[in-house]
């Protein structure tokens, strides 16, 4: 019982991991305000989901496809709000994924609306299919691994070095003869990409999808997992995903109403994000302030 | 008549979203930051008149009353404890708005948990009967509901024009680094803002309380109209917002027409994403450029 | 002439920040654009290097035309620049500054992975320490650019803009804020540079400071050139010394 109850917490680890560090790839290495990143976690399931299930596309193939047009949508948002800068960067961002939001509630011949997608398969592979969650949570640490190796180099090559000088001063660069445009279009898309197998992940060891796992609440979370990990830190948010998954878990064995347990795993999550923001601006292992 | 019907609930949703946004607007201008908890006092104001009122049978009047106090009160409170000290160190507007969303989940969800999920109902007028006018039908409750929020912008924009308080608070809203210099303490005029705005957030949640019904994620679904309507006028304005929230309401109830009905909140934000995009200054802003940080 | 400037134009409402601003600028030689302040030099530079669109003109590079293209598509066809205020990635080292000053196809991202994982990267080390013992900068590569002083960013801004390939420098205001000691460091660089065959256009409103220095000196107000010569003509130049002490 226990032993189930820890792999499925170390699967969800293991998958908001993947979504935490490619938005702290967009937000902390390239300094790109995008609370739009839920919608692309969204956009990976639906996409892997309505592929495997309506359009019977094996699982590995749905999984990339799922990656590369989220990736598309990302690359859509960052050329739509090239002109935009701080704030009114990140509410352009949070109004995507509102829109994007709405059309999971209301494109209801794809998306079934607020009913959401159930019996979602479980992944095959020539024929062999995950049959538990065991084998699940493999397959996750090992996709987590990948991707998360993949951003690790990325960050830390001499592109990487350059998303970091975008960040700090984007005419500075421009200078230096780089288009900066282009730098951030490409962030932007290796960090959806990331969201949106991650969301694919999510979908299918969930089996059920439905609108209300890509709200508000869901940007406050892994808003809440980056900072607190430390903004461009990936050790952070690993570190930090899985504090702020696990923390609210303790919740369980207090004797509370289930009713109470949502709304209360919220109030963790926010006061956890304004004690950092207030008090520890660095987060628990980043170098740089959040600003 | 359908179409007089349409107008009706247009003005109707506009005055409530107007409502909103004109606290929000108010906020904003003085303080260069977005305020997104604002829509929790909304939700907040309701659920403490439901409280001394429905359950510990407050007479209504005197309930409305500590109502405002306590939402002007909470949103006082919110600029002391959160939003002042990222300031004073100088936090960019990305942070201030972080932390707003942080406090706005945080105080949805206290609601949620001392209030429950479920939908709560005032009936203090009971149901009235709809009224006729020119073919559409409209309840006392939503006439007043028009009327109080004219009487309370037409006051607010008389305070922000006539008064030396107001002028002083436009006068941040226009340079905050010059008016230290002239004198004014723009610690206190951060404050009144905060309370003012709230305050108006209160009388929108009263409204809402006796027309519809109350449900504690209700704040996050206003703020998203509010702020809409405010980005469709000017966000740097307060009679702009205003405007720009009746602009929504109506957009929303003849939107219907050409769109299915189920992608009624679909279209707050798409005009949402819209204007940010291409008129980020909104219908009646100053174009000064899209500001940087 | 390596860089041709003819007739820019640019106006903010009725102010004419540049007005019709025509000038030529030799190779392998100091050019200053000296004038007081408000009369439209790092607006033209900004103007140059695209940082604002000009109403009218046009700017030629080596016998190229330059003038409709993007600010980043200008600096790799060959013109560094430096800022009054410097502008440096605050979180990365002095090292990091130069490498991607001096590396030109770190944008290809995929080339870059596969330069990461199979082959090892191009070392540069050698390159970098050269450049910064040029400009006198005696601080560890590792040093981040937070850490620096105010004269030590300035020299790390004028490494990476002389570590960027280049066929030609401009330098806004080189020595503006900087201590006297550091003022003469950065003259001898200067002249080092132009030894070394750089061709260097500097801005400077203090006349005086660019005498010794430069080759050529063009003098602007209100946005137009109303002087050049060398500078021991412009010296005596009545309309000079009238916008200098009227303005």
């Amino acid at each position: 019982m226990i032993e189930a109850y820890l792999i499925h917490l170390l699967i969800l680890v293991g998958i908001y991991s993947v979504l935490a560090v490619s938005l702290n790839l967009a937000l902390g290495n390239t300094g790109l305000m995008n609370m739009g990143h839920i919608a692309f976690f969204g956009i990976g399931a639906y996409t892997s989901v309505i592929f495997t299930k309506d359009l019977g596309v094996p699982f590995f193939a749905a999984f990339l496809i799922a990656g590369l047009l989220t990736s598309v949508f990302g690359f859509i948002l960052v050329y739509a709000t090239r002109k935009l800068r701080g704030d009114y960067l990140a509410l352009a961002t949070l109004g995507f994924s509102f829109v994007i939001y709405s059309l999971m509630l209301n494109w209801s011949s794809v998306t079934r609306g607020p009913l959401g997608i159930p019996g979602i398969s479980k992944p095959c592979f020539f024929g062999l299919c995950i049959a538990n969650n065991l084998q699940y949570l493999i397959f996750v640490l090992i996709i987590s691994a990948i991707s998360i190796a993949i951003m690790y180099i990325i960050v830390n090559s001499s592109f990487g070095k350059l998303l970091a000088a975008t960040r700090d001063d984007d005419i500075g660069l421009r200078a230096l003869g780089k288009n900066t445009f282009m730098l951030k279009s490409k962030a932007l898309m290796i960090s959806a990409f990331f969201a949106g197998i991650a969301g694919s992940l999510f979908a299918h060891y969930i089996t059920y999808i439905d609108p209300s796992s890509f709200m508000l609440s869901e940007v406050i979370l892994i808003f809440t997992i980056v900072i607190v990990g430390g903004i461009a830190s990936i050790k952070g948010s690993i570190v930090s995903t899985f504090l702020i998954i696990l923390i609210p878990e303790l919740l369980r064995f207090l004797n509370i109403p289930s009713s109470v347990l949502g709304p209360a795993r919220q109030i963790i999550y926010a006061l956890i994000l304004l004690v950092i923001v207030l008090w520890r601006p660095k987060g628990l292992f980043g170098k740089i302030d959040l600003e | 008549m359908i179409l007089a019907q349409l107008i009706a609930n247009s003005i109707i949703i506009g005055s409530i979203y107007a409502l909103v946004a004109a606290g929000f607007a108010l906020v904003y201008s003085t303080n260069k930051f977005m305020h997104f908890a604002h829509g929790v006092m909304v939700a907040f104001s309701g659920y403490m008149l439901f409280l001394m009122f429905s359950i510990l049978g407050v007479n209504f009047y005197i309930s409305c009353f500590i109502t405002l106090i306590l939402a002007g009160l909470l949103g006082w409170i919110s600029y002391r404890v959160v939003y002042e000290p990222l300031q004073k160190r100088k936090s960019s507007n990305v942070i201030l708005l972080i932390a707003s969303l942080g406090l706005l989940i945080l105080l949805e969800n206290t609601l949620m948990i001392f209030f429950g999920p479920d939908i709560k109902t005032i009936n203090y007028f009971g149901i009235a009967k709809g009224i006729d006018i020119l073919g559409a039908i409209v309840t006392p409750i939503q006439i007043a509901i028009i009327i109080i929020t004219l009487v309370l912008l037409v006051g607010l924009y008389f305070f922000m024009n006539k008064s030396k308080i107001g002028r002083n608070m436009r006068a941040v809203a226009d340079n905050k680094e010059l008016t230290s210099i002239t004198g004014i303490n723009y610690r206190s005029i951060a404050d009144l803002s905060f309370i003012i705005g709230s305050v108006l957030a209160g009388i929108a949640g009263i409204l809402i309380a006796i027309e519809q019904n109350l449900t504690p994620a209700m704040g996050t679904g206003l703020i998203i109209k509010g702020f809409t309507g405010a980005v469709i006028g000017s966000i740097m304005s307060v009679p702009g917002s205003i405007i720009g929230s009746y602009i929504l309401g109506f957009a929303e109830n003849f939107g219907v027409w050409f769109l299915p009905s189920e992608y009624k909140d679909a279209i707050a934000f798409i005009l949402l994403f819209i204007f940010l995009l291409f008129k980020p200054n909104g219908l009646f802003g100053v174009d000064k450029g899209v500001r940087n940080k | 002439m390596i860089l041709q400037i003819t007739n820019l134009t640019k106006h903010y409402g009725g102010i004419h920040a540049l007005d019709k601003c025509t000038l030529d600028i030799a190779p392998k030689k100091i050019t200053a654009i000296i004038g007081p302040n408000g009369s439209g030099k790092t607006t033209l530079f900004d103007a140059i290097t695209k940082l604002i669109t000009v109403d009218e003109g046009r700017v030629v590079l080596n016998g190229k035309d330059i003038t409709n293209m993007n600010d980043y598509d200008i600096a790799k066809s060959g013109i560094s620049r430096t800022f009054q205020q410097v502008r440096l990635f605050k979180n990365l080292t002095i090292k990091e500054h130069l490498e991607i000053a001096l590396r030109v196809d770190d944008e290809k991202l995929f080339k870059v992975l596969l330069n990461k994982v199979f082959i090892k990267e191009k070392n540069n080390t050698h390159k970098i320490k050269e450049i910064l013992a040029l400009v006198g900068l005696d601080k560890p590569l590792e040093t981040y650019a937070s850490d620096l002083s105010y004269g030590q960013r300035k020299l790390l801004d004028l490494a990476i803009a002389i570590a960027k390939p280049h066929t030609i420098l401009l330098l806004d205001e080189p020595v503006a804020g900087v201590n006297p000691k550091l003022r003469v460091e950065i003259v001898n660089i200067i002249k080092k540079l132009k030894s070394l065959g750089e061709t260097i256009v500097l801005i400077e409103h203090d006349m005086n400071f660019v005498m010794g220095l430069a080759d050529t000196v063009f003098v602007l107000e209100a946005g137009r050139v109303i002087a050049n010569g060398k500078p021991s003509e412009i010296q005596n130049n009545k309309r000079v010394l009238e916008a200098y002490l009227g303005g």
